[in-house]
C-alpha cells in the first residue's frame, strides 16, 4: 500500500484520537459556563472555581490515595511473583501468569458487583464493615494492578542476565544481598515502570470502582461520571483537564524510562491480557 | 537446589494468586451462589437454590438489550479493525522520532481515564456542544448525536482503537523482512505479497485484538451510560440498575455470570484459533 495513504490513516485515526480530549481541555478555559463557537476568549476561571467543588477535590485525593495503596501492595505482591515466574524455574509458568493477568479481561463492573457482594457476606458472617471504607476499592485496585507490575517487571528481569547473580554469589553475596544489590536494580525500570502503570491504571478506573464508591470513598473518575451526568459546566471540564495532563506527562515519562514504548510490549497480542513477549517461549 | 529454589518460587508467588483467588474467584463464586437465589425487586436472598433469575433473562427488555450490546461490539470490533490496520502498517513501517511520537499518540489516550474522555465526546456531540453550536454559528439547524447507538460506537470505537493498533503492530514488528524479500525474489507483485504474507501473519494479532475490543466493548459502562443512556441501553447497565434501582441482585448476578462466560468463551475461542492457526503455519 502506498506510504502516502497509509499517512493519510494514520493521520486521521490519530485526530480521531485527539479529539475528544481536545474538546475537554477547550471547554475547561471557556470563558462563560455555555460553549461558544468561535469562542469570545478564554479564562482559567473554573479552574479556580474548582476549590468550590468539594466532591470533586475529595474525589481527587481518594483517588490519589488509592492509587498510592494500591501501588504500594501491587509492588509488594508483584515483584515477588515476577521474580517467581522468571527465575523460579516453576512448572506451568504459563499457567500462573495467565491466572494473574486474567483479571485484565473480567468486566469491571461485574468484579465491582462480585467484591460488594464479597462485603456485604463479610459483614454478614463476621461483623467486619467495610462498608464506607477504602478497603474494598483497595482490594479491587490491587487486583488489577498487579498484572502491569508482574508483566512489565518480569520483562525487565527477563532481559537481565541471570549469570551476573551466580556471579555475585559464587562471589560470597548471599541470596538476599544478591537480591537487593544485584536482581533488583538491574530491574528498576521495569519496576518503575510498572509502578507508573499501577498508579494511572488504578487513578483512572471506573467501572470496578462505581459500585465500591460512595461517600468519603467516590473516586474522581466517579465524581466526574456522576457531575457530567448531572449539569454541564466547565469544572468539570478544567478537572478532566489536570487528569488529561497527567495521562500525558506519565506517557512521556514511561517512553524515558523504557526507553521508545515497543508497541510489542504492550501486547503480543491481546492488547491487555497478552503474555509478555520475553516470557514467551522461543518459537 | 532445585526443589528449595521451586519452594521459594512458589511462596513468592503466593500473595499476588491469593489476592486473585480472594479478590476475583471467590467473589465471583458468590455471584454464582446469589444468582441461585429467587429473583424479584428487593429479593430477601433466602430461598432457592433454583434458577428462575436466569430464566427471568430471557424475557423483555433482556434479549433485546444483549441484541444491542453484541451489534455495537460487532460493529466496534469492525470500524477500529479497518481503521487501526493501515496504522499499524504506518506505525511498523516508521522509525526513530515518528515512531516515538505516534507510540505517544496511541498510548496516552490509554493513560486517561474513560470517563473523561467519554465526557470529551459529550461535549464535541451535543445539541449545545461543539457540533451543535458550529451547525448554529454557520446558521443551519442545531442538531446533535448525543444520546444515540451511533455516539455510543464513535466512543467505542475511540477508545479502543489504540489497542487493536498495538496488537496488529506486534504482529506486523515479528514478520522477518527476509519473508517478504522472499516472496518478491519468487515473483510475487507487492500487491500479491501484501495479501499472501503480510495479512495472515498478522491473523495472531487480528485475533488477539478482535477478542480484547469485542470483550471490552461488551463491558463497558461509561461510554453507553454516558452517551446512549435510555437510547441505547446496554446490559451492563441493565446489570447497574438491577443492582441499584431495582435491587435485584439474583437478576443482577444472573446477568454477570452470562455475561462473564460468553466473554470466557470468546477469549479462550480467539486463543484456540490463534493456536491451531501458528501450530498449522510453524508446525509446532
Amino acid at each position: 500500500m502506498p506510504r502516502i495513504a497509509l499517512g493519510a490513516a494514520a493521520a486521521v485515526a490519530y485526530a480521531v484520537l485527539l479529539l475528544a480530549p481536545l474538546a475537554v481541555i477547550v471547554y475547561s478555559v471557556s470563558p462563560g459556563a455555555a460553549l461558544e463557537i468561535p469562542p469570545s476568549g478564554a479564562s482559567l476561571r473554573w479552574y479556580a472555581g474548582l476549590a468550590d467543588q468539594p466532591r470533586l477535590i475529595s474525589g481527587l485525593f481518594t483517588s490519589l490515595l488509592l492509587g498510592a495503596v494500591a501501588t504500594g501492595a501491587a509492588l509488594v505482591t508483584g515483584i515477588p511473583a515476577a521474580l517467581a515466574l522468571t527465575r523460579g524455574s516453576l512448572p506451568g509458568r504459563e499457567a500462573f501468569l495467565a491466572v494473574l493477568l486474567s483479571p485484565l479481561s473480567l468486566p469491571g463492573l461485574v468484579l465491582g458487583l462480585g467484591v460488594l457482594t464479597s462485603a456485604a457476606v463479610l459483614a454478614n458472617a463476621t461483623g467486619i464493615q467495610t462498608a464506607g471504607t477504602l478497603l474494598p476499592l483497595v482490594a479491587a485496585h490491587l487486583l488489577i494492578t498487579i498484572p502491569w507490575v508482574v508483566r512489565s517487571v518480569a520483562a525487565s528481569l527477563e532481559s537481565t542476565d541471570p549469570a551476573l547473580e551466580d556471579q555475585a554469589r559464587s562471589l560470597g553475596a548471599g541470596p538476599f544481598a544478591t537480591l537487593f544489590l544485584v536482581t533488583l536494580p538491574s530491574a528498576r525500570a521495569g519496576i518503575v515502570a510498572g509502578a507508573l502503570s499501577a498508579f494511572v491504571i488504578s487513578f483512572g478506573n471506573f467501572a470496578l470502582s462505581l459500585l465500591l464508591a460512595s461517600g468519603r470513598t467516590v473516586t474522581l473518575p466517579v465524581a466526574i461520571y456522576e457531575a457530567v451526568d448531572r449539569y454541564q459546566d466547565p469544572t468539570v471540564a478544567a478537572v478532566s483537564t489536570l487528569t488529561i495532563a497527567a495521562a500525558v506527562a506519565a506517557a512521556v515519562l514511561t517512553d524515558r524510562i523504557s526507553g521508545p514504548l515497543k508497541t510489542r510490549d504492550s501486547s503480543s497480542g491481546s492488547g491487555r491480557q497478552a503474555d509478555p513477549p520475553a516470557l514467551e517461549p522461543n518459537r | 537446589m532445585d526443589r528449595s529454589r521451586r519452594r521459594v518460587a512458589g511462596l513468592l508467588l503466593l500473595p499476588a494468586l491469593l489476592v486473585v483467588a480472594v479478590v476475583a474467584a471467590a467473589p465471583i463464586g458468590l455471584l454464582f451462589r446469589v444468582a441461585l437465589y429467587p429473583p424479584g425487586p428487593v429479593a430477601p436472598l433466602t430461598g432457592g437454590p433454583e434458577l428462575d433469575s436466569f430464566a427471568g433473562l430471557l424475557s423483555a427488555p433482556y434479549p433485546s438489550v444483549a441484541l444491542r450490546t453484541l451489534r455495537l461490539s460487532l460493529l466496534t470490533t469492525v470500524l477500529v479493525t479497518l481503521l487501526g490496520f493501515p496504522v499499524a502498517l504506518f506505525l511498523s513501517r516508521s522509525r526513530g522520532l515518528s515512531r516515538r511520537i505516534q507510540t505517544l499518540l496511541i498510548v496516552s489516550p490509554l493513560l486517561m481515564s474513560v470517563v473523561v474522555r467519554a465526557y470529551g465526546w459529550m461535549l464535541i456531540l451535543g445539541r449545545q456542544g461543539f457540533v451543535g453550536e458550529t451547525l448554529a454559528a454557520l446558521s443551519l439547524p442545531r442538531a446533535g448525536l448525543l444520546h444515540t447507538e451511533t455516539a455510543v460506537l464513535l466512543a467505542l470505537t475511540e477508545s479502543f482503537l489504540p489497542f487493536m493498533i498495538l496488537a496488529l503492530a506486534a504482529s506486523l514488528d515479528r514478520i522477518d523482512p527476509d519473508l517478504l524479500a522472499a516472496a518478491r525474489g519468487l515473483g510475487a507483485s507487492s500487491a500479491r505479497t501484501f495479501l499472501a504474507v503480510v495479512v495472515p501473519l498478522t491473523l495472531p494479532g487480528f485475533l488477539a485484538g478482535a477478542s480484547f475490543v469485542l470483550v471490552g466493548s461488551l463491558s463497558a459502562y461509561a461510554i453507553p451510560a454516558l452517551l446512549g443512556g435510555a437510547a441505547a441501553r446496554t446490559f451492563v447497565m441493565e446489570i447497574y440498575e438491577l443492582v441499584t434501582i431495582s435491587f435485584d441482585w439474583p437478576t443482577a448476578a444472573a446477568a454477570s455470570i452470562v455475561l462473564l462466560l460468553f466473554a470466557s468463551a470468546l477469549l479462550g475461542g480467539a486463543a484456540l484459533l490463534s493456536r491451531r492457526r501458528s501450530a498449522r503455519t510453524f508446525g509446532t
